[in-house]
C-alpha cells in the first residue's frame, strides 16, 4: 500500500505545484518508487517541467477511454519516479473533467490499479477547495498543507483545515494530516516574521521544515525543472526539501504507517 | 512583540481543528471545534450541487441510462410552481415556464433568458398550430422539440378540452427524451386537480 499524499490548500499560488513536484522528487531519492498526480486541471505539474503545453496523454485519455492507465502513466528520467500528466484536456471541458474527477469513485479505482507499485503517492491539487480537492482527499492516506508565510493565506488557514476535518470525519476516516508546510518564509521581512512567529506560537501541528522565499525556484521554473536537477552547486533548497522528505517519512511512520520499507525490496548488493 | 500596532491574528478555529486532526482521535476541543465549525461555517444544505448524472453532457461516460437517473416520482400536482420545479429538476434544464393557448406565458422558473422570452409561448403556440395542419389524421401534437444551434427548447402540449396548455423546458439536458413518457403521465394526472 502506498502512502497517498495530497498537497491541498484553499490559496492561490501558496506553493502547492512547486512542493508537490520538489517532493516527489526528494521522496524518490530514497529509491523508493513514487508517483506524482497532476490532477490540477490547469495543467500545473506539465507546465512546470515543459515550457508549453505539453502534449503528454494523462488523466484527460484515460477518462475518455483512449488510453489505459498504462499508457499514461509516465516514466522520468529520475528512474523511482512516474508522473501521470493531465493530458490533453481542452480548457473548455474543465467544469466537465472536475465533476468525473470528482464522480463514482475514480481516484480510488485509478489508485488501487497502480498504488502496489509505488511507495509514495504524491497528488498536486488546484487552490480552491472544490470538488478535486475534495476527491483527492477522499481518495487520500495523508495531506500536507503549504502555508504562505503572508497575512491572508494564515487568515484563511481554517478553510482548509475545516475541509480536512470534515473528509476525514464523513468520507475517508484514514485521512491523516501531516501537518502545515511554511513556504515563501522571509525571516528578515517584518510581515513574514511576525506571521512566522505566530504560526510557530500558536498552531500545532506546523512542520520543523519550512520554505525560505528563493528565487531559485523561478529559475527552476524557467527550465522547467525540480531545484535538485539545476547544474551548479546543490542548493540550500533542493537539501531543505530532502529535509522535508525525512521529516515526512518519520511522521508517517510515528503515524502508524511504515515508511521506508517498501514490501517488495530487491536484494541490493551493496560492494 | 512589543509594537501595539502589530496585527494580531484569531487561530482559535484553525487550532480548534488542527488538535483534532492531529490527535487523530476526537477529544474533547474536538466537540468544541464541532460545534464552532457550525458556528462559523454556514452549511448550505438545500443548495448541494446537482451530481454528475444530471449535470455531464453527452460523451462516452455520461452517456446515461435512464435508471441511473436519481428520482421519485411524486405525488400529484396541485400547482403550476410543483410541476415546473419537477420537471426542470428531473430534466436538468435551465428554466421551464408554462403557456396557455393564447400564447402567454402563465408561469415560469429557472434561468430566463432576458430577452425573447415573451417571444418564446407566442411562436409556441403558433408553431403548435402549424404543425397540426400537416395532415389532420395525424391527431394532436404532443410534443415540440426545437434542437437550435446554441439552445434547445422542448414543449409538451397538455389538452384540457379544447384548450392546452404548454409546459416548456429551456436547453434540457440530452436524458430528457428518456424521460418524456413519465413527464406526460404525471402532467396529465395531474391537470384535473390544478388550480
Ligand atoms: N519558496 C518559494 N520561493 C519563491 N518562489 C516560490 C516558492 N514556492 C513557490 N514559488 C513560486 O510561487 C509561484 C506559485 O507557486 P505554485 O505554482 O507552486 O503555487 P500553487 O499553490 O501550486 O498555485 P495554484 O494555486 O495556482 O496551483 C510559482 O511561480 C513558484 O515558482
Ligand atoms: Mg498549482
Amino acid at each position: 500500500m502506498a502512502h497517498i499524499i495530497s498537497i491541498v490548500s484553499s490559496n492561490g499560488g501558496a506553493g502547492k505545484t512547486t512542493v508537490a513536484l520538489n517532493l516527489a522528487v526528494a521522496l524518490t531519492e530514497g529509491q523508493e518508487p513514487a508517483l506524482l498526480i497532476d490532477l490540477d486541471p490547469l495543467g500545473a505539474i506539465g507546465f512546470s517541467l515543459a515550457r508549453g503545453a505539453t502534449k503528454w496523454p494523462g488523466l484527460a485519455e484515460y477518462l475518455m477511454d483512449l488510453a489505459a492507465i498504462d499508457d499514461v502513466l509516465m516514466p522520468t528520467k529520475l528512474g523511482h519516479l512516474t508522473l501521470l500528466p493531465r493530458g490533453r484536456l481542452d480548457p473548455l471541458d474543465v467544469g466537465l473533467y472536475e465533476q468525473f474527477i470528482h464522480g463514482d469513485g475514480i481516484l480510488q479505482q485509478i489508485l488501487g490499479a497502480v498504488e502496489d507499485r509505488y511507495r509514495y503517492i504524491v497528488i498536486d491539487t488546484p487552490s480552491g477547495l472544490g470538488q478535486i480537492t475534495r476527491a483527492a482527499l477522499a481518495a487520500s492516506t495523508h495531506t500536507l498543507l503549504p502555508l504562505q508565510a503572508e497575512p491572508l493565506a494564515l487568515r484563511t488557514i481554517s478553510q482548509t483545515l475545516r475541509v480536512i476535518q470534515h473528509v476525514r470525519d464523513q468520507e475517508n476516516p484514514g485521512l491523516q494530516l501531516l501537518g502545515i508546510l511554511a513556504n515563501m518564509v522571509q525571516l528578515k521581512q517584518d510581515v513574514s516574521f511576525t506571521i512566522m512567529n505566530t504560526v510557530w506560537s500558536t498552531l500545532s501541528g506546523v512542520l520543523e521544515t519550512y520554505m525560505p522565499r528563493s528565487d531559485i525556484f523561478a529559475q527552476a521554473s524557467e527550465k522547467g525543472l525540480p531545484v535538485a536537477f539545476l547544474s551548479g552547486k546543490y542548493s540550500a533548497e533542493a537539501i531543505r526539501f530532502e529535509s522535508l522528505a525525512t521529516e515526512i517519512k518519520s511522521i508517517i511512520h510515528n503515524l502508524g504507517g511504515v515508511a521506508g520499507e517498501f514490501n517488495d525490496r530487491p536484494q541490493r548488493a551493496l560492494v | 512583540m512589543t509594537d501595539p500596532n502589530a496585527p494580531s491574528y484569531d487561530l482559535d478555529q484553525a487550532q480548534l481543528l488542527l488538535h483534532s486532526l492531529i490527535s487523530g482521535i476526537p477529544k474533547p476541543s474536538a466537540m468544541a471545534c464541532q460545534e464552532q465549525g457550525e458556528l462559523l461555517f454556514t452549511r448550505l444544505q438545500r443548495l448541494t450541487a446537482p451530481s454528475i448524472t444530471s449535470l455531464a453532457g453527452p460523451s462516452a461516460r455520461t452517456h446515461q441510462n435512464i435508471d441511473q437517473i436519481p428520482m421519485e416520482v411524486p405525488e400529484l400536482f396541485t400547482s403550476w410552481e410543483d410541476c415546473m420545479a419537477w420537471s426542470m429538476e428531473i430534466t436538468g434544464s435551465a428554466s421551464t415556464f408554462v403557456v396557455d393557448s393564447q400564447g402567454f406565458i402563465i408561469a415560469s422558473q429557472g434561468d430566463l433568458p432576458e430577452r425573447g422570452i415573451e417571444c418564446i409561448g407566442a411562436e409556441l403556440v403558433c408553431s403548435v398550430e402549424t404543425l397540426e395542419r400537416i395532415d389532420a389524421d395525424y391527431g394532436k401534437l404532443a410534443w415540440i422539440d426545437l434542437d437550435f444551434e446554441n439552445r434547445r427548447i422542448a414543449g409538451f402540449v397538455a389538452p384540457t378540452g379544447e384548450e392546452y396548455f404548454i409546459v416548456g423546458l429551456l436547453s434540457p439536458k440530452p436524458h430528457y427524451h428518456q424521460l418524456r413518457t413519465l413527464l406526460e403521465r404525471q402532467i396529465m394526472a395531474s391537470l384535473p386537480g390544478m388550480d
